[in-house]
């Protein structure tokens, strides 16, 4: 009885930790030979807890919530990751004010890589995330893109409040960062007003650029890494002097600070590898 | 005071949602409930694959359909002057499509329990089909009508997907209440987002109960 109690303990264990990645296959080998013995209606049950066992030690999963605007870059580097470290990263994007409001609504995150200080800054105010473990990654850069050609010598503004424009699409100021750059932009252009009536919100940048991509939305202010995506749009990088600068903050989460892909990845992000691909897709890297 | 603009737009576009719904549903209707050709399997099909379907998946040929360099938003920009995205018709052109089956099957429904000795009757007398459908059919169908439209217009009002990947979220043209709810808890403005969804929840219980009272009613003989 208690032996049956054991083995369905641990398999709910397996079952729960099924996130944690195959271990090294001679590990389990070895394992199972020994095992064989036992009979075979348990070599199953058996077989797991090895397995379990073997498991736990090696490589750890761990989510990142990522605000969409570098959502792109995030998989790059993820990628870049997982084929030089032993950990599997999951990455979850969408706008950095929902994400903000999963996590302080107990979403299991490890890490957030918000597309603002502000809410990275909000964490840190309200003992979430310790100060020291949060820095900034990125900084953005807006451009405005659109699928109609864009000769050189037509303004910005020009192209905004010219009638064939009759859709900007920009995310939503409430909870994208983006998008309270784009209303800042198009308030320093004086044309905020005037333009008013074409503004549609996205519920992120990827969105946007979804909106702008298949050409529902003449215009629309997506991040630069995602202007590089769709090589059959013209973009435009805005003055750096219509907006404040973009900082980007990560901060790594109450359930990352136990989790080895979570400190390998948060420390990867910081070293050299990643701070060179952030700048070569469309991102400043603040300089340490 | 609270700002009820997406209420507005919402029961717009409930009341003109059900509205088309109830222009396209019945003769579709009619014709799947009496038609005896071969192709009434597919047409059916082809009705009720909203139930089956994410929202997204229709929010995304709709999105590809909208757009201006496609013959549908093309033709749309030309004759209005406006786009599908972002606009009341688009987001009405949406909601009718996903709400379809949720209007045909109760009519379909309806008409099929009708005695068909009754129209047999009526085209004896030389009553033509119109004629035979308006003043015996209809009638006969008023519950059928009556829970076919309040479930369209519920369901309209319980859209939310499809307008998320098509409406562009503008206020007083396409930000629903469903839209603003979410927008509300992502904005974590709870109070706003309690309001709404209290509201909503009253109408949907109501809008329940009246559909359960009318078919209380019809074992009843109330109506």
């Amino acid at each position: 009885m208690s032996l049956k109690k054991g083995l369905g303990a641990s398999l709910i264990a397996v079952i729960s930790d099924s996130e944690k990645t195959m271990p090294h296959f001679a590990k389990i080998k070895s394992h199972k030979l020994m095992i064989l013995k036992v009979g075979k209606g348990r070599l199953i049950g058996a077989a797991l807890v090895v397995f379990h066992i073997a498991s736990s030690a090696m490589a750890d999963t761990a989510h990142m919530a990522v605000a969409a605007n570098f959502a792109l870059v995030a998989t790059e580097l993820k990628e870049e990751f997982e084929a030089t470290h032993d950990h599997q990263m999951t990455l979850i994007s969408g706008s950095t004010g929902k994400l903000y409001a999963q996590i302080i609504n107990g979403a299991p995150f490890a890490i957030f890589l918000s597309a603002d200080q502000r809410r990275p800054q909000l964490l840190v105010d309200g003992n979430i995330v310790r100060s020291h473990q949060r820095f900034t990654y990125a900084v953005g850069e807006p451009m405005f893109c659109s699928r109609q050609k864009w000769p050189a010598n037509v303004q910005l503004s020009d192209r905004l409040i010219d009638d064939s424009t009759r859709h900007i699409a920009i995310p939503n100021p409430e909870i994208a960062p983006f998008g309270e750059a784009a209303m800042k932009i198009l308030t320093n252009l004086g044309i905020k007003d005037q333009i008013s009536d074409k503004l549609v919100l996205a519920e992120n940048v990827g969105q946007t650029f979804a909106f702008v991509s298949s050409g529902n939305a003449e215009m629309g202010l997506v991040s630069g890494s995602f202007a590089q995506q769709n090589p059959r749009l013209y973009c435009r990088g805005v003055l750096a002097t219509l907006h404040e600068p973009l900082k980007q903050d990560a901060v790594l989460l109450p359930a990352g600070q136990k989790n080895k892909a979570a400190l390998a990845f948060f420390a990867f992000l910081q070293g050299e590898t990643a701070r060179s691909l952030i700048a070569n897709s469309g991102y400043g890297v603040p300089t340490q | 005071m609270i700002e009820l603009s997406s209420v507005v737009v919402t029961l717009k576009l409930a009341f003109a949602s059900t509205l088309l719904l109830m222009l396209v549903s019945t003769p579709l209707a009619w014709w799947l409930a009496t038609t005896r050709a071969r192709i009434k399997p597919l047409i059916e099909a082809l009705t009720a694959l909203p139930l089956v379907l994410p929202p997204t998946v229709l929010g995304f040929y709709l999105l590809i359909l909208f757009n201006p360099n496609s013959s549908i938003g093309y033709f749309w920009l030309q004759t209005t002057g406006d786009t599908l995205a972002f606009s009341f018709a688009g987001i009405l052109i949406a909601s009718t499509l996903h709400s379809l089956p949720f209007v045909v099957q109760p009519l379909q429904n309806s008409f099929e329990s009708i005695n068909k000795n009754v129209l047999e009757a009526a085209a004896n007398l030389g009553s033509r089909p119109l004629d035979s459908f308006l003043s015996v059919a209809a009638p006969l169908s008023k519950r059928g009508f009556l829970t076919a439209a309040v479930l369209g217009f519920a369901h309209s009002v319980g859209e939310f997907g499809v307008i998320l990947m098509v409406g562009g979220n503008i206020p007083e043209r396409t930000r629903v209440i469903s839209i603003d709810i979410y927008t509300s808890v992502e904005t974590l403005d709870y109070a706003r987002a309690h309001f709404l969804s209290i509201g909503t929840l009253a109408f949907a219980f109501l809008t329940l109960l009246t559909l359960y009272l009318i078919n209380y009613s019809r074992s009843h003989r109330l109506i």
